[in-house]
Parts: C-alpha cells; structure tokens; sequence
C-alpha cells in the first residue's frame, strides 16, 4: 500500500513537546498500516476482549483508499505502555476509541466539550482533554490513563495518589476522579513539592459536581509528600 | 455506649479503590462487551430535539434515516400504549410532537455504532409550527397567557411519590391574623401592598454522568449476566427467571420503582421487568451512579424510550446521552418567586410571615415546592402566619423534579434575607435575632405547625449555636452596613443562614438482608443505589458494629471471598426503597440494625454451645468477639463462631442470613427535621466585582455520625454545590425566542476548585436521636440547603448590606451593589 | 413586551425558512484530516476544496468544537492539517522574540523571557490542559464564543441577518464599545497581550506573504468570503508567526484578566497593560482590554494619562488610567444591558497596573490577611 507521494512531507518540528503534532508523513503513515497485518499478533488483548472497528456498517472497505478520505483506517496506540491496533476514523476523538474501541472505560466522557476535564489523560506526560484529542494524532506519543497501574504498577506517582484518595476521602460518585487524577499526576512527576496555589492550578480543569475539592488538595499534598 | 466502627474517623470510603482505577463500570461505560454481546448486538441511540420553547411538530421526515438502515422512533411508535408522567405533572407520551419546553425530544434513531449517531441525526428534518411561548411564572397567569395545556398553566394536584401525601396545586397554610399582625407591627420588611420581591433561578443538576441506560429484550438475546461474584447463594436467588422480558442498565436511585414504570408501562409482570443500576463491578457489588441528586428517581421518558427503540429494533440499545441533550431533558430545580412581609416588635421578636411563593413547575410538572412552604413553617416561631405555594407550567424548562434539598435551598434563600433584613431594619446583630425566634430551639416549640405532628429529635438550635460559636461570628460581624473587614479593593463579609430542615426522614419500605459467611466474611443485599452519598460503606458500618466488628475488613472480598455488597438489582436485591431524600442512613440503618438482631438470633445458639452456655444466653458481640454477658473471658473470635456455620450445626448454606425491615414509622404522628447553621465568610473585590467564599462552619444536629469521613465530604460537598447556586448558576432562556442557550459546562457554571473555600468545616451536635440507627439522622440534602442564603448574607455585608434578593449574585448584581455603596458614600468603607 | 400576552415568536419559523447560506449535510460531522507538507501546499489545498468545505487545524480546540456543535456554517468536511508544519518555536529576534503560529499556549505561558503581559495572558486562558492543546495563532483566531453563535441561532455569523445578543442577553459575550452588525466581544485573551506589545502577524497566502499590526490583524467586523468576521486572515490563508518588537528600555507589563468563576471562562474584561518608563517617568503607555470588543480595544485616552506619571504609581493615578480607559464605552442598553461590564474593565486595569509594583496586591484569591 505504498503511496506515490513525494518524500519532502514534513518530518515534524525540532521542538519537543508539542504533543499534537503528528510527525509522521503520509507515505510513513502507510507503511505503518501496511505492517500492522504483522503488529496485530503482537497486541496484547486484555482480558481477552476483541477490539472494536469503527465504520464497520459502512459499507466502505476499509482498505486505504485515496478517494475516501472519510472512511476508517487502522492505526496502533500504545496506551499505558502497551500497543493496541484497532480501526477509526478521521473524525474519531480519543476518549471515544480509548472507551469504545479499547474498552478502557476508566476515563469518562460528561461533556465532550473541554468544559469539564472528566476525559483527561496524560499524552506524553501532559495533561489533555482527550475528548477534542485528535485519534489519528496519536502513533509515535504516549498515552496514559487512570488504568496504568491495573495490571502492574507502572506509574508510582499515580499509585501514591490513589492511595491518598483513599485516605482522604477526596472521592464520592467518582465519576470526575480519574481525569483528576491524571491531571494530579501530570503536576507531581513535575514539582515533587508544590504550593498549594500550583496544585489548585493544576487541578483546576477538573470540575466536581459532588465537591470533593478540599478532600482533593488534602489528598494531593500527601501524596507529594509521600514521593 | 461505646462505639468501635459508627462514627471512626479511620474508616474509609470502600469503593474509591475500584474507582480511583478506573475498575468500576458505571452504566455509562457499558459496552456491548461488558454484556457478553457482539458489537452488531448493540444499538446507540440519539435524540432529535426541538429548540424552540413552544411548538407543533408539523411534519417529520425519517425516509432517509430509514433507508440509511437507522431505527427510529416518533410520537406514533408511543400511540398505543400509557401516558406517563414527571414531577407529578400532566400525562403525556414519552415522544410527544407538543413540544413545551426548548430541547424537547421529537425523535429518537438508533444506529449501530456511536460514529453515527450524529449521522443519523442529522438525516431526519423537522418542520415546526412555532408558537408563542410565555416563561415568567405571572406572565403565565396572566389572561392571554400562551396555555400549555388545554385546562391552563396551574398543574393538576398529585400524589408524591416520595411520601404518598397528596400535594395540592395550590396550597395555602395560615394562622393567626397575619394582616392585622402586620399593619400593628413596630417593623415591617415588605408591607400588606408592597412585599418584598425574591427570586431564585432555574439550576442544572449537572451531575458528571449523565443518567442513562441500556436496555434490552429477551428472545433472541443471551441470557443477561449476573454479578460474577458473590458466592453467597442467598443472595443470587433471583426473585425472577432470568433472561426473560425486559432488562434494563439505569442510574437510577430507585430500581423498583423504575421497575414498576416500566412494567406499566408496557403493560408487562412486573417480574419480567429487571431494572440493574449499573450491575456490571467485579467485587461483589453493583449499584453505583456516577452521582445522583433527584432527577433519576424513575419516572423518566428516556428510559420508556430506550426500552421502546430495544423493543422495536430487537437489538440492545444504550442511550447514553450528549452533555446537551441530559441538559435539555433531565429535571431541573425550579425557580421560585416569593414576595413576603415579616413583621416585628421593636424588641425583635417575629410577629407575622405573610406572602405568596410561586413556583415555576416548568412545562411538565406539577407541585414540587411544598417542602419550600414547609420550611417558611418551621424556622421561626411566629404567632401569625398566611404563606401561600402556586405552582405554575411555563415554557422555561423540562420539569421540576426532584433535586438535592427539593424547594428548601429557595425556601431557606427566602427566609434568610428576610430575617437578616428585619434584623437591620430592628439593628439588632442578626445571630441574636434568630436566637430570639427560631422555632424548636426547646422541647416545646419541636413540632411541625402544619401538621402538629412533634420532631423525633432536635437539636438544630444547638448546632446553630456552635457553627455561630466556633465561626466568632461576634468578634467577625462588625454591625450592620460594615464588612467584615478590608485589605485594599477586597472586602471580606460574613453572613449566615439559620437552618431548619426537612429532609432526613426515614422512608418504610426499605428491606436489606446480611449475611455472615463462614469464612468470616460478611455480606449486604440492598437495592439501594450508591451514587457518591457513601451509603455503600456507611451501611456496612452500620452492620458492623451490630455484629461487634471493629472494621470493615470482613466486607471486603479481598480479604474474605464473597464478601460484599450488592446493590440495585431488582431481580437479586431486595427492595431498599430510594436513594434520596437523604433517607439512606436513617432507613437502611434501621433495617440493617434489625437485620443483624434476626441474624444474630439464629447464630446465636451454635456459639452458645461452642461456648459451652445455654442456648438461650445473651451473647454479646464485641471488639471482633463473641461472648456470654458478663463473662468476656470464655469468647469466640468472630472468625471461630462463623466457622460454625455448617450443616452439620443446621445451616445449609453454609451461612447465616438476616433480613430487617423498617415497615412503618414509630412512633406515629412524628416529624423529622435536621437543623443548625452555615456560617460563611465571603472576599468581594470592590473594583473588579470578583467574589470568593473565603472559609465556612456547618453546624448540624446529624444525631449521630455513623461514616465521619463521609459525613465530611457530604457537608462540603453539599456546600461547593451552594456556591454554585449563590454566585453562577442559572439556566438560559433567550428573551427573544425563549430557546435555551447553556445546555452546556461553558455558561451552565458550577464552581470549579478555584471556587472553592480554603476551608469547609462541619459542626456537629450529636444528641442521639431517638429514631435513628445510633441515633443518627439522614443529612446528604440538608447539606445543600442554606448555602446560598448564606452567601448572599455575606455578600451583603461585605457591600453595606446592600438588599440583594434574587440568586444567582451576578457580577452584575455585584456591580449594581458597588455603585449603590458609591452613592451612598459608603466607599472607601469606614473603620 | 405586553402584559400577560407572553413573547411572540421569533423571527424564524421551522428549520427550513432560514435565510442565508446554511446546508443540511447528511455526513455532516464526519470530517477528513488531509497533511499539508508545507504552508504553500496547505494554502493550495484549503483554495481547491473551497470556503465553505475546508478549513485550517492546528490545535483543533475550536475547530472541533464548532464541529461538534454542528453549526451549519462551522462544518468544515476537509481538514487541512498544519499540525506538522515547523511553526513551533519562541525564538529570540532582534531584542524582541518570533512565535510560531502553531506554538502551544502552555509553553508561552510557561516561558520567562517573553514579556509578562503575554506570559501571563497564556497562563490565564481557559484551563491547564487547554493551555495545552491550544495554539498561539488558534487563541487569537478562534471564532467567537457567543452563545448564539454556539447554538446556530440564524445570527449575521451564521448566515442571519440579527444580532440576538444586541437584542437580548448581552451580558457576558458581547461588546460593551458598540459593534455594527455582529457585537460578539472577540474572544481569547493572547491578542490584547500581543496588541499592547505592538506585535506583528505574518499571514500567508496564495500570492505571497504580508505582515500587519494587530490591529490590522483584528480591525473588528468585516465580511471576507461571505462571513462576518472580526479578523483579516481569510480562509484559504494561514497567519504563520508572531513578531515582538524588542521592548524599549525600562519597559515593564502586567495582564489581569477578570471572569465570572476563578478559571475556565472567558474574560468579562482584561487588561493587558505596557509602561514604557524612563528614570521613574513613564514615557509611553499601551493600555489594552480584551473581552469587551469587538477587537482588542486599545484605550487611548489611559494611554495619554498615563504618559508622563511617575512610578511606582500612585493609588490616584491607578484610578486616574482605569477611568480613562473605559472612556467612549457604550455598553448595550437593550436586552438585559451589559454596562457593568464597563466597572470591571476599570477594575481590570486597575489591579494589571498594581500589580507591577505591588506583586502581592489584595486579590479574592490572595490568602486573608488578618
């Protein structure tokens, strides 16, 4: 599945950490897809369960085309450290193929607006909305999400602040939580030691309807204090 | 009495390990793998939804939807079968082409992955016939009003559903000669001609997961899974055949009730309907709702809808809404416009409350606000008394339904600037104002004046003395027309709401059953939801200090394999009545207490005979051991007696079970209120308009605390949302077309962590309630009372006590208060 | 509005008698994410697939959101991705600094050199994780937040011929120094920072480059390919970089930025403030609010006022520059009115001005002194 386009496509920036930026070209893009036919028994399915394609009414192949730029192509993203194949399309956020195709249900979706930080996640170590993040986007970055510590512990940070939750009570419904606390994540493998204006700053796009915000800043400086 | 587990600030929350992980599986996460389905086994269903306030459906298209191979539903796929109704209000089809409020559902489609269902939507148009639209709730009585219904915009009266007593469409309470009280008064605020105005606004519930479900019939389906665990075989006795009729996933606070719906509805047994909230959790237990405040008490049109796009498509559907449309369609608090007078003599006593509060029931509803007129009731000792309750349909918003505190946070808005601004006009500190005039503050004055039935239990007069106390509000409040203090532009006020409440009840009809393993292990079988409010532990607390246990380790199935606590599944729990109205802890621990008393009873005699005493001896449980009264030498552990628990010693199962009830309330003729005081300190900046609740003291009368970590994050919880509802949130009707226009997170504002006070402390009086496990009352919704009257107390006197009377306090409003103090002279402020 | 009788019907009757260049697509949010290798190659693309199916991504924030938001006219089907492109970089320039369009937020709010007005505007926009999503070039460009516009009401923007919030609720989004046509305030709170630093933009386009002043950039409501817009870069162009002119010596600056709640929203009024100082003497000022106009609002009269005060500066004169900046507003008096936004505003400059020799100034947010 070669395309015939010119190499001179941009390799990306020189800057690090633009975590959206895709640096790959298109012509890569296709020999990614065609080796994932390779990469696919490599996956690790997690508790088994097959992965989800979208576009998979349509009646579209999903074979690369160059005339159906809308259709769904398959792409690999490694989450938590793990590679998953699956299917999207362009269109495709995200917080809805980590929760629907990957069935990792552990970062929710209230608003899909960036208006709440219920869906954030950790993209090469930064905290983002993963509801107006960008799914094509994401082969070559890192994504972590509340999950990272479910099969080992892969994130000590995170752990300390999910033990600190516990002790201080900083959930109820717990619906708002894992956005929370990967954004929480974000500011301690940043500043082991932060004031407590940075940790409401860095926290405060992680809205909680059931208010858990004094729990929350209690719990987070404990657990800073405990790294 | 010495208590081991009930009231341990060491206990924590048991599921926040299974959500801080991302383990637990609310219903909104459900995939058709979690079901055991296959992908093309699942629908996902979309809304097409009106935007105008007030409209005819003239003509819908669903050809191309159709031919797309997308199944949709419109008013006439509900023509055959039961009106239904919301918040006590008219019946109406689930779809209805009436459209009375902005956002109305007109059409649902279903498609077969969530990719489409904007697709779907968008190829079904619809041609409305718009109507006038009327949203102000005297507007609506006025004649020539735009009627939403053909007998007008007065609601029918109803039965609420909550406690069954039939709320009349208007209700009007009086006693004494309230005119004549008035016109002879020393001080008036407001007047027999010119009371004064208040207003409250429209507020979202918002809560972060959407309510929704799945639904699905039987037939061609796999059979529905249950829990993988518990072990416990009392407890997987269905009260149903499974995989029959209909099955639906709700975050619903009232499984049962939810049941019933849907099962006369559709005209069904009521055994072949199981309504499971969120059932799907790998430790034992299900039940949970990402947060619940009132508007998934049952009742909804989107779960007949769901069930109906299931039923007519044979797939499983799951509707899992857009922020937007759970906005549009959810149940909303009500706004409530009172104007009232209060009256007084010159050495400050209350003599009258006269005024009239209407409610704006919203398109759908009816009466809701009763508990509004309760609290004008029972806050103040006032000898004459004429307060009236209309509710009103306007085309502002879906219904007015159940929300955290139902009409108390407007009745407490109400009451409270009016009490401040009787004790300006008398200047007299305004603590000492209400020390002087709160109803209950003895024995005497405990009793509802409506009903004259007495409190169980109060000490709400206490509470408000210790919030008052340990806030200094002496040293704080610097009189009237002065802040607090200042630093540059920040004036800092402080301001209180007195708090006389009305939910906490218990609720009979709640039924819970415990079982003890004979590995040690103990477990819950309760169809009460847990939703954030903590029951899912502070029940098991409950239990275990009636079994003599010193933690909740033997809840947890980690450590002991079937362990646990299932919630919420109508063909596996019992029926635990509702999640709501703060009847939690006072109902399901009442039944738990019992339940555990009808366990002990049938263990008791193997441990006598273990123990080597008579089987009729009193054993006492205690400190995690089991021994004859009077004698804690000779003991079992708790483990040792539960290895007693085999056939061999008549227990077949292998355990012990315990079921407890709370039938009916004693003693009869009796009245539950919970009360004290919110004290809060507020920043205002007088040249940027900007406003912070700075720190508050919550004092409460809760009896006893049973979960004190939670019974915290309740007070504070219920206090962030108060801000909210103080200082931001109102619901958007555009003045030109009355659509709505913050159906979102952006302009629908709930306060954010920056929002939130440096501190919240609660106050608590705990005098032992007499009914109540432990003493203990329910508290979740009182906690949300209060708070923007306190705030806007505060507000007010960081701004010369400028006479705000509508909530949200706007920056606007704040602006208009700056510029009022300019006028006056009143800035820079005087020491 | 009479008594009793309710409101009439607005001027629209059924979703199909709306006027004006509006499509009912039936593949309407499905959109594709086209690479251009270059910015030539991304003008190209955007010119062959036309104003009305294409668009520019970078971030994605508000272009995704307008998507989603399904607002006929903001349903761009062909995104041409500029994600790639080398258009992410802080670099010092002649004194001064070059920004990439495509640099994130987070990384100016984050950097110590470029001049605090814009450092601390990046810091104030929206939330941590926005900040890091959003691009410089996207915060300044983005479409208006107004909720009428965000619900495709049939406004001028969205092919209307009204401007409901002149109308009706005008309270948070909209102009408080008048508009024409359209009076959504222009929204994000980079381009006040940059217009106050005298900052440049290049835009590109099929016949070449041109670099124009913020003003330029942002003259307020014109109409470009049919759409009323508040700024010049039309939609087969791509603004490339910002330029900050190196500052004059002794220059200092502060940005305050007052919302309705402590983060997320937008501003109700900023102020983004430079004081060009010799000595102890200003020399020159640049005063300029966001959030409150149609374009970023440069105060003149504050700018004249303050030229010539000594610093640090007194309390009088603080008071003296917020009032003169507020001068020739002309809140809206009809639907629910916004002149209260007129007090904030002072108050915006009030606290930027204080806060450059009074770093510890009595805020809400500030801890209580007792």
């Amino acid at each position: 599945m070669e395309s015939e386009k010119a190499e001179g496509s941009s390799a990306g920036s020189e800057q690090e950490g633009n975590i959206l930026q895709t640096k790959m070209s298109r012509r890569t893009f296709l020999k990614l897809s065609a080796a994932t036919a390779a990469a696919t028994a490599a996956v690790t399915t997690v508790g088994g369960i097959a992965l989800k394609s979208r576009g998979a009414s349509n009646a579209q192949s999903t074979a690369q085309t160059t005339t159906d730029l809308f259709a769904a192509v398959p792409i690999t993203l490694t989450v938590n450290g793990i590679p998953y194949t699956t299917t999207i399309e362009p269109r495709d956020m995200l917080v809805n193929v980590l929760r629907e195709n990957l069935s990792l249900t552990g970062t929710k979706r209230p608003c899909d607006r960036m208006e709440c930080g219920g869906c954030t996640v950790l993209i090469d170590g930064k905290a983002v909305y993963s509801c107006t993040t960008l799914a094509m986007r994401m082969p070559g970055h890192s994504i972590e999400t509340i999950e990272a510590n479910n099969i080992t512990v892969t994130d000590s940070t995170l752990a300390a602040l999910q033990a600190a939750w516990v002790t201080y009570d900083a959930s109820q419904c717990g619906y708002c939580q894992p956005g929370r606390l990967m954004a929480a994540t974000a500011l301690l493998k940043n500043n082991t030691s932060p004031t407590v204006d940075q940790i409401k700053a860095a926290v405060a796009g992680n809205l909680c309807r059931c208010g858990t915000y004094n729990h929350v800043i209690a719990a987070i400086q404990a657990a800073a204090a405990s790294l | 009495m010495s208590l081991a587990v009930v009231g341990n600030p060491n206990i924590t929350r048991r599921d926040i390990p299974s959500k801080v992980t991302g383990q637990l599986v609310f219903t909104y996460d459900i995939n058709p793998a979690t079901l055991g389905l296959a992908n093309d086994q699942m629908l996902y269903m979309g809304m097409v939804r009106c935007p105008y306030p007030n409209a005819i459906v003239k003509k819908i298209d669903t050809s191309a939807a159709e031919a797309a191979g997308y199944v949709v539903l419109t008013e006439a796929d509900f023509a055959e079968y039961n009106l239904m109704y919301v918040g006590s209000g008219q019946p109406h089809a689930p779809i209805s082409n009436t459209v009375l409020y902005p956002g109305q559902v007109v059409a649902a489609v279903a498609a077969p992955t969530t990719d489409e269902v904007e697709d779907a939507i968008s190829l079904i148009t619809v041609e409305y016939d718009v109507q006038p639209f009327v949203l102000d709730v005297q507007d609506a009585l006025a004649p020539n009003a735009p009627q939403l219904f053909p007998a007008g915009n007065l609601p029918p009266g109803a039965v609420n559903p909550e406690n069954g007593m039939f709320t009349a469409a208007t209700l009007r309470i009086a006693w004494g000669d309230a005119d004549s009280a008035i016109a002879s008064a020393d001080v008036v605020v407001g007047g027999l001609n010119s009371p004064i105005e208040l207003n409250t606004a429209v507020i979202q519930q918002a809560e972060m997961e959407p309510w929704c479900d799945v639904a699905m019939w039987s037939g061609s389906l796999p059979t529905v899974p249950g829990p993988t665990t518990p072990t416990s075989p009392e407890s997987t006795t269905p009260s149903a055949p499974m995989g029959t009729g209909l099955t639906v996933y709700d975050t619903t606070e009232a499984p049962f009730l939810g049941q019933a719906t849907l099962a006369g509805y559709f005209n069904i047994p009521l055994n072949s309907v199981r309504v499971i909230g969120s059932g799907i959790q790998g430790v034992g237990a299900s039940g949970f709702a990402g947060m619940t405040m009132g508007n998934k008490l049952g009742n909804a049109e989107h779960v007949i809808i769901t069930a109906m796009m299931a039923l007519k498509s044979g797939a499983a559907v799951k509707y899992g809404p857009t922020r937007n449309d759970h906005l549009a369609i959810t149940s909303q608090r009500f706004s409530e416009r009172a104007y009232l007078t209060f009256a007084a003599t010159s050495s400050g006593m209350l003599t009258a409350i006269k005024g009239v509060v209407y409610e704006n029931s919203g398109a759908w509803a009816g009466a809701n606000g009763s508990d509004t007129i309760s609290d004008i009731l029972n806050m103040y000792n006032v000898a004459n008394m004429d307060i009236s309750l209309i509710p009103v349909n306007t085309n502002t918003h879906h219904y007015s339904g159940a929300f955290r505190n139902v009409g108390e946070s407007q009745g407490h808005f109400f009451l409270e600037r009016m009490a401040d601004m009787t004790a300006q006009k008398l200047n007299m500190d305004p603590a000492q104002f209400r020390l002087m005039n709160l109803h209950g503050a003895t024995v005497d004055t405990q009793f509802d004046p409506q009903s004259g039935y007495r409190y169980s239990g109060y000490e709400g007069y206490q509470a408000f003395q210790a919030a008052m106390n340990q806030f200094g509000w002496s040293s704080l409040w610097k009189g009237w027309g002065k802040p607090s203090s200042t630093n540059g532009s920040v004036y800092y006020g402080v301001g209180f709401s007195a708090h006389n409440g009305q939910k906490g009840l218990p609720i009979p009809g709640s039924n819970v059953k415990i079982t003890v393993l004979s590995n040690g292990g103990v477990f819950i079988n309760s169809g009460r939801t847990e939703n954030g409010a903590g029951s899912d532990t502070a029940i098991p607390i409950m239990g275990a200090e009636s079994l003599g246990l010193t933690s909740l380790d033997n809840f947890n199935p980690a450590m002991y394999p079937g362990a646990g606590y299932l919630h919420a599944d109508t063909a596996l729990t019992t029926n635990d009545s509702i999640q709501g109205g703060s009847t939690s802890t006072r109902s399901s621990g009442i039944s738990i207490v019992l339940a555990c008393e009808a366990l002990k009873e049938q263990w008791a005699p193997a441990i006598a005979a273990a123990l080597g005493v008579p089987a009729n001896t009193t054993l006492i449980f205690a400190n995690n051991t089991i021994y004859p009264e009077g004698n804690p030498s000779n003991f079992k552990t708790f483990t040792e007696a539960a290895a007693l628990l085999t056939p061999a010693n008549g227990f077949e199962l292998g355990s012990v079970t315990g079921s407890g009830s709370l039938l009916f309330n004693t003693p009869a003729n009796t009245t539950y209120r919970v009360g004290g005081g919110k004290f809060v300190m507020v920043a205002v900046d007088v040249e940027t308009a900007e406003v912070r609740v700075i720190s508050a003291v919550v004092g409460m009368d809760i009896g006893r605390v049973i979960f004190a970590k939670g019974a915290e994050s309740q007070v504070q919880g219920g206090f962030t949302q108060g801000i909210g509802e103080g200082l931001f949130e109102e619901f958007w009707n555009d003045p030109t077309t009355g659509r709505n226009t913050n159906y979102n997170f952006h302009d629908f504002r709930m306060a954010t962590q920056m929002d939130a006070p440096d501190s919240i402390t609660p106050v608590w009086v705990e005098y032992v309630d007499p009914v109540g496990p432990f003493g203990a009352k329910g508290i979740g919704e009182n906690c949300s009372m209060c708070v923007s009257a306190a705030i806007a107390n505060a507000v007010s006197n960081a701004l010369g006590n400028y006479p705000f009377t509508t909530t949200p306090i706007t920056k606007a409003d704040i602006v208009t208060a700056i510029q009022w103090m300019k006028d006056k002279g009143m800035l820079p402020a005087q020491p | 509005m009479d008594e009793g009788q309710g409101h009439a019907a607005g001027p629209t009757v059924g979703e199909k008698n709306i006027v004006g260049r509006r499509k009912m697509r039936t593949e309407v949010s499905k959109f594709a994410l086209i690479q251009a290798t270059s910015v030539g190659d991304a003008i190209a693309k955007l010119s062959s697939y036309g104003v009305d199916n294409s668009a520019v991504i970078s971030g994605g924030t508000d272009v995704i959101s307008r998507n989603k938001e399904r607002i006929a006219t903001m349903m761009p089907q062909y995104l041409i991705d500029i994600s790639g492109l080398p258009l992410n970089y802080i670099t010092p320039s002649s004194g001064g600094f070059k920004i990439g369009a495509t640099t994130p937020v987070i990384d100016v709010a984050n950097n110590t050199s470029v001049p605090a007005v814009l450092s601390q505007a990046a810091n104030a926009v929206a939330t941590p994780q926005i900040q890091s999503m959003g691009t410089v070039a996207g915060d300044v460009l983005q479409e208006v937040w107004c909720e009428y516009v965000r619900n495709d009401f049939p406004c001028w923007r969205n092919g209307g011929n009204v401007c409901y919030g002149a109308i009706g609720d005008n309270r948070y989004y909209h102009s408080i120094f008048g508009g024409r046509l359209c009076y959504a305030n222009h929204a994000g709170d980079l381009a006040p920072a940059l217009t106050a630093l005298n900052a440049t933009a290049t835009i590109q386009s099929q016949t070449g480059t041109s670099t124009v002043s913020m003003e330029d950039l942002i003259p307020g409501i014109n109409v470009i390919s049919g759409r009323v817009k508040e700024n010049i870069v039309a939609w087969n162009e791509i603004l490339t970089e910002f330029q900050i002119p190196a500052p004059a010596s002794g220059s200092v600056s502060a940005f305050y930025k007052v919302r309705d709640r402590g983060t997320w929203d937008f501003a109700l009024a900023s102020a983004s403030v430079v004081l060009n100082v010799s000595g102890s003497t200003i020399s020159s000022a640049r005063v300029v609010l966001g959030g409150v106009d149609v374009k970023p609002h440069i105060a003149t009269s504050a700018q004249s006022y303050l030229a010539g005060k000594s610093v640090p500066l007194s309390e009088a004169d603080i008071a003296g520059a917020a009032a003169a900046a507020v001068d020739g507003a002309q809140p809206l008096t009809t639907g629910t009115g916004n002149s209260y936004r007129v007090t904030i505003a002072s108050g915006a400059v009030s606290k930027a001005l204080r806060s450059i020799y009074t770093p510890n100034q009595p805020t809400v947010y500030a801890p209580l002194s007792s």
